[in-house]
């Protein structure tokens, strides 16, 4: 399976580049003695003006990914280099980065303008002019009457958006956001999404976001990469991860998909299901993928379609097991010959269906996505 | 529960105040300081003991109105006032030079090595202070392991006079007073999170602007009540100067214990004790007013 396959679907030049990660390795000593293995190898580059998400379950690497960057953590091996700067003698303070905190950091003794202007003041930023950026970054932020009060005089979103302040205010580089809306609630979350997209916009600031949240990720980033074990699954857009996830670990972890696993003969796929599944001849001739090649077949429950059971385009046929009504939509559940189960997305309403019911699907060949391979998903770690 | 309609009666109201904290103030610190004032203004009896008649001579001895007939004024009470108040305040000031970073050193320590630092510190609370004492008077007399060292050495010819200095005075405050310096301070440094210390740092502040502009004034309460439980018991302290002041270095708890035991003149030794409890009330005072106005300000009322 490869490491990285790096689909940067931008043409920059190498100028472009803000932050260029080579070949990051860390790893920690767990108190039993033992190790972990928390970046193994990881390459990154993020251009100017770019919303780069990281994305992956939990104890992958994120945060220490992070913190290698802003200074806190330091690489066992590999390179750093922001603005082609190696960062790799630079203590955190020198960084040209600012990080908005999980827990937000907000200095309690001060007041939020004192908070705001803490980087500029650090920076010897004179007093008007520090008072006068502090002013209008906390009115860029939509808090500008709140500018006298402490940090607990504020609720959670408010002070959200002080930490946003207090990085921004710095014009730095690279801003590195570490689940930064986690601790809201959905309607705030959304809200805050909007508006930390519009800011990136307006202030032509290079982010790094790192999120559990699928759908945030799929709706801020410009590319997202997908986190698994220390390494990059895949770097791309939203739309390419989508529709061409890199790996099994992708295709799961990335929206609802169905997983066939086989061998190729005659552009279809003999897989444990019965039937052969038609494979895209196109697609097979693009990636060199010939007969007798183990590969991952993954579809998307929107991109199968109901039919009888007996009539000539049911590619499958399945029972249904089970009907989630969605609000505009149904999930089924179906049980394949084998006894596999797989997702199904009407958007017809009207079609009575039944559990217990037998159905044919069809589908597109082309929206049959391949993966190379057919390894086991690795732990879920 | 169940509610009584009984009015009570008005005489019990007061009365009803009186809840343990109350009690226990009032018979531990309202009523010794009482009888303390009381004998500070009362005339000593010829073998001891108190004449119950007012007498203003006590505090005249010590500022300065005595008669000059049966009581004389000798600046020497002022001075060795002035004298403990400056042995106190150094010995917060060394006390807090050691324990502020060994203090922050320890907290950053992985929670095992933690623990067994925080075991040594409070190891000396089990041994007597006289010891511990004495065992100072070993280290630091004439033929003490110091001098011995450095003679051995060559560096010195004769031992140094180290014994009953201020400097001895000072070392074995510091040391006494070590672990009560060391706790409030531990307590704050382990309080403050490590994200405020990292975003400092992030926002571009060097490691010497993160202490002074956000490490020192958020373990600042730990610091003055340390400064303060050191301060205290410092200013009235008999038993260091006593072991190893001996009779050059007095301080005030010398010349208190004096008046108690040796001179059983229980009034002006009463006068004397009055001296540092007004002292200390003075600094308390102060101190509650500072505490009550920074809790003020961080629930939004000072704003
Ligand atoms: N200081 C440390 N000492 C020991 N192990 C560490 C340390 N920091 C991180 N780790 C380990 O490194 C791995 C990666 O941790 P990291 O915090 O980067 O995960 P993450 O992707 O941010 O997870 P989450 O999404 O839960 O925040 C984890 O297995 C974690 O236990
Ligand atoms: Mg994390």
């Amino acid at each position: 399976m490869p490491a990285a396959q790096q689909t940067a679907s931008r043409t920059n030049t190498t100028n472009d580049v803000v932050l260029s990660i080579q070949c990051a390795h860390r790893s920690f000593k767990t108190p039993e003695g033992g190790q972990v293995h928390a970046l193994r190898g990881v390459d990154l580059d993020i251009f100017e003006n770019e919303f780069v998400t990281l994305l992956g379950p939990s104890g992958c690497g994120k945060t220490t990914l992070l913190r290698c960057i802003s200074g806190f953590e330091r690489l066992d091996s590999g390179d750093i280099a922001i603005g082609g700067e190696s960062m790799a003698r630079r203590p955190a303070h020198k960084r040209p980065v600012n990080t908005v905190f999980q827990s937000y950091a907000l200095f309690p003794h001060m007041t939020v303008l004192q908070n705001i202007g803490y980087g500029l003041e650090a920076a010897g930023v004179g007093r008007r002019e520090r008072i006068a950026r502090s002013e209008e970054a906390l009115e860029m932020v939509g808090l500008g009457d709140m500018g006298q009060r402490r940090p607990e005089q504020l609720s959670g979103g408010q002070q959200q958006r002080v930490a946003l302040a207090r990085a921004i205010v710095n014009r730095p580089r690279l801003l590195l956001l570490d689940e930064p809306l986690s601790a809201l609630d959905r309607n705030l979350r959304q809200q805050m999404q909007i508006e930390l997209k519009r800011l990136q916009h307006e202030l032509g600031i290079a982010f790094v976001f790192v999120t559990h949240d699928q759908e945030e990720a799929l709706t801020m980033s410009d590319r997202i990469a997908i986190f698994n074990g220390g390494r990059i699954e895949q770097l791309a857009s939203p739309r390419e991860i989508y529709d061409h996830p890199a790996s099994e670990f992708v295709a799961r972890f990335i929206g609802e998909s169905n997983l066939f696993s086989g061998k190729i003969a005659d552009a279809t796929l003999i897989s444990s299901t019965g039937n052969p599944l038609p494979l895209c001849s196109k697609q097979l001739d693009l990636r060199n993928f010939d007969n007798g090649r183990q590969v991952t077949a993954v579809i998307r429950p929107e991109h199968l379609h109901l039919c009888a059971p007996e009539a000539p385009q049911a590619q499958l046929n399945a029972r249904i097991t089970e009907v989630i009504f969605l609000g505009t939509e149904y999930q089924l559940i179906c049980t394949l010959n084998d006894q596999s189960l797989i997702k199904v997305r009407v958007t017809d309403v009207n079609t009575p269906l039944s559990v217990g019911q037998n159905i044919g699907l069809s589908y597109a060949p082309e929206q049959l996505h391949l993966i190379a391979g057919s390894t086991p998903l690795r732990g879920a770690a | 529960m169940i509610k009584s309609n009984l009015p009570r009666p008005r005489w019990l109201q007061p009365l009803m105040l009186l809840s343990p904290t109350t009690l226990f103030l009032l018979v531990f610190f309202c009523g010794p300081l009482a009888i303390m004032v009381t004998y500070s203004l009362l005339e000593p009896g010829i073998y001891g003991g108190v004449e119950w008649t007012f007498y203003d001579q006590n505090y005249g001895r010590i500022f300065g109105w005595a008669d000059g007939l049966y009581e004389e004024f000798d600046p020497i009470y002022l001075e060795t006032f002035a004298k403990s108040v400056r042995l106190a305040l150094i010995t917060v000031a060394t006390t807090l030079l050691i324990c502020y970073p060994a203090a922050f050193w320890i907290s950053r320590l992985p929670s095992r090595t933690r623990s067994i630092c925080m075991f040594l510190i409070t190891l000396p609370f089990f041994v007597s202070m006289i010891v511990r004492l004495y065992a100072w008077l070993l280290i630091l007399r004439p033929t003490g392991v110091i001098n011995q060292l450095l003679m051995s050495l060559g560096l010195i010819s004769e031992p140094l006079e180290m014994m009953y200095t201020e400097g001895a005075v000072i070392v074995g405050m510091t040391y006494i007073f070590l672990p009560f310096m060391f706790l409030p301070i531990y307590a704050s440094i382990e309080k403050l999170p490590g994200s405020l210390i990292e975003a400092s740092q992030d926002l571009g502040a060097s490691p010497v602007r993160t202490f002074f502009r956000v490490i020192l004034p958020l373990t600042l309460p730990g610091v003055i009540s340390g400064a303060i439980i050191v301060f205290i018991p410092s200013l009235g302290n008999f038993i260091v100067p006593g072991l190893l002041g001996g009779a050059k270095v007095m301080m005030v708890g010398n010349l208190i214990e004096q008046q108690f035991l040796y001179a059983r003149n229980w009034p002006f030794g009463a006068a004397l004790s009055f001296m540092i409890m007004a002292a200390m009330l003075f600094l308390l005072l102060i101190y509650v007013r500072v505490q009550s106005r920074s809790i003020g300000a961080s629930r939004g009322e000072g704003v």
